[in-house]
């Protein structure tokens, strides 16, 4: 299975996804590729009804997640009662069409 | 100005010397007197099929063989075109720069203008999900709504604001009054002010928009060869923040904005409080909101409070956005950063008509690009 992957700060210890070369909080260019876990909460979402050019699904629920480390991720939300504080998991899944080509990427769903 | 709106009459190009002739012949100065031009637009090769805009703008005013450049910023064109000018006179370079910034955007569908848009945002952690403009004000909003207590009212009374000033202004794209009946209070509010993305709804974001803004800068001694009443630059900042929303450690706060305004503020030798009348970048209301907090124009999580009682209105201690905003003058992308420098100019001569807010000496503006993640600021000051 897919995991999800960021990349932690050997300096300030900050975790980011998606993955990056520089620390945004302390500039270090020393960071190392670390797993997000499967444990995550919702921040904020919505339920987004002009929806964009190669999604099918209306409304499309997007929403910003925060992982225990610390590491957020915009993402598409796929649960029945969406709340902010939510506990939710990463999956692996199509996301949407970007002119011909069928994107792959992570989601979340309840655990 | 070009007037703003659905511009079925005029192309890209057509916008751009509308704006410019009218800007040339208010500035009193002839074709020879201009060493460079400057063209802010976001999506001319996309919308209009036509790249190298500044070059065709030179020829298309008879102003060759001056200097030319389109410069590209996302929504904030228009602000780093203004900065770069003002930087081009202030080092020599040029004397004398016309900008003009425009964007014809409606002879597409909504759809691809909103894609198109939403290219600005993070490549892989934003765009690849669906996030658009409109879903990131909204996750916005949502948390300002939990953290602040700001509710949809507050986004429906920055709109009616803004549409009750537009109709004093002959430019605006949009003349037509709204009430809190209309849009919020009634049953009937659900269809007239449909839900675009929740908690966002149709009239809390701006509109989709023809036109094109143009001024012309040169250095404070030149101005007083060609005005009487010339406007000054005063101070001018620019900052980043983080390219996805999901990455700032407190995501309601703009901190482009609070940084942009501060090396404004500082390099004009000015303070918020000095203003007496600002244009903000209210592409969704809620950003009016925030900007004017993250500006220093009130605490963090209290604007919609002032919007409340008016203080924000015409005729209010701080009037914010006079014009209409891009609420009701209308967001051509290119030009919105332009215009808005424009509105203070005329503010600040004292040639704003019935939306003149009285004795104006000082003006501030919020070039908002990204979301949130490139801004320009800008204190304008009458001159002397």
């Amino acid at each position: 299975m897919e995991k999800m992957m960021g990349v932690k700060c050997k300096s300030c210890g900050r975790v980011f996804y998606p993955k990056r070369s520089t620390c945004l909080s302390c500039r270090s260019q020393e960071v190392e590729e670390v797993e997000l876990g499967d444990r995550c909460k919702l921040v904020t979402y919505t339920e987004l009804y002009a929806i964009p050019i190669g999604v099918h699904k209306i409304p499309l629920v997007l929403g910003i997640v925060e992982f225990d480390n610390g590491a957020r991720a915009t993402g598409q939300i796929e649960a029945d009662h969406v709340k902010i504080g939510m506990q939710l998991k990463p999956v692996w899944g199509p996301l949407r069409t970007i002119g011909r080509m069928e994107v792959f990427g992570f989601k979340f769903t309840q655990p | 100005m070009s007037k703003f709106g659905r511009r079925d009459d005029k192309d890209l190009m057509g916008l751009l010397v509308e704006a410019s002739t009218a800007s040339l012949a208010d500035a009193n100065i002839g074709g020879k007197d201009i060493d460079a031009i400057y063209v802010s637009s976001m999506l001319s090769g996309e919308l209009s099929h036509q790249t190298a805009t500044a070059s065709a703008l030179a020829d298309e005013l008879s102003l060759l063989p001056a200097a030319a450049d389109r410069i590209e910023n996302g929504p904030a064109s228009g602000g780093s075109a203004v900065k770069n000018a003002y930087a081009a006179v202030a080092s020599g370079l040029f004397d004398t720069v016309l900008v003009t910034g425009g964007e014809k955007m409606r002879h597409v569908a909504g759809a691809t203008v909103t894609d198109l848009l939403a290219t600005m945002t993070h490549p892989t952690a934003e765009y690849m999900q669906g996030a658009t403009l409109p879903s990131l004000a909204a996750m916005f909003t949502r948390l300002y709504m939990e953290r602040y207590g700001v509710e949809p009212r507050h986004l429906a009374l920055v709109a009616i604001k803004n549409h009750r000033n537009a109709l004093k202004n002959p430019y605006a794209h949009i003349h037509r009054e709204i009430t809190l009946e209309g849009i919020y209070s009634k049953p009937e509010a659900e269809l007239n002010n449909p839900v675009v993305s929740d908690p966002l709804r149709l009239y809390y974001s701006c509109p989709i928009t023809d036109g094109a803004a143009s001024i012309v800068i040169t250095s404070a001694e030149n101005a007083r060869k060609f005005s009487d009443a010339p406007v000054a630059i005063a101070g001018i900042g620019q900052a980043t923040d983080t390219l996805a929303v999901h990455q700032r450690e407190d995501p309601t706060v703009l901190r482009a904005v609070q940084i942009s305004s501060q090396r404004a503020f500082d390099m004009a030798k000015s303070k918020p409080k000095e203003i007496d009348v600002a244009e903000l970048h209210d592409a969704f209301e809620i950003l009016e909101i925030a900007e004017s907090e993250d500006a220093g124009f009130f605490e963090k999580g209290t604007a919609h409070k002032a919007v409340e009682k008016g203080v924000t209105a015409l005729d209010g201690d701080l009037p914010i956005n006079p014009s209409g905003g891009l609420k009701a003058r209308g967001h051509p992308v290119g030009a919105t950063g332009v215009a808005q420098i424009v509105e203070l100019t005329w503010q600040l001569r004292g040639d704003a008509g019935g939306r003149q807010v009285s004795g104006a000496e000082q003006g501030y503006s919020c070039n908002f690009g990204g979301f949130g993640n490139n801004v320009l600021s800008f204190v304008l000051k009458r001159g002397d």
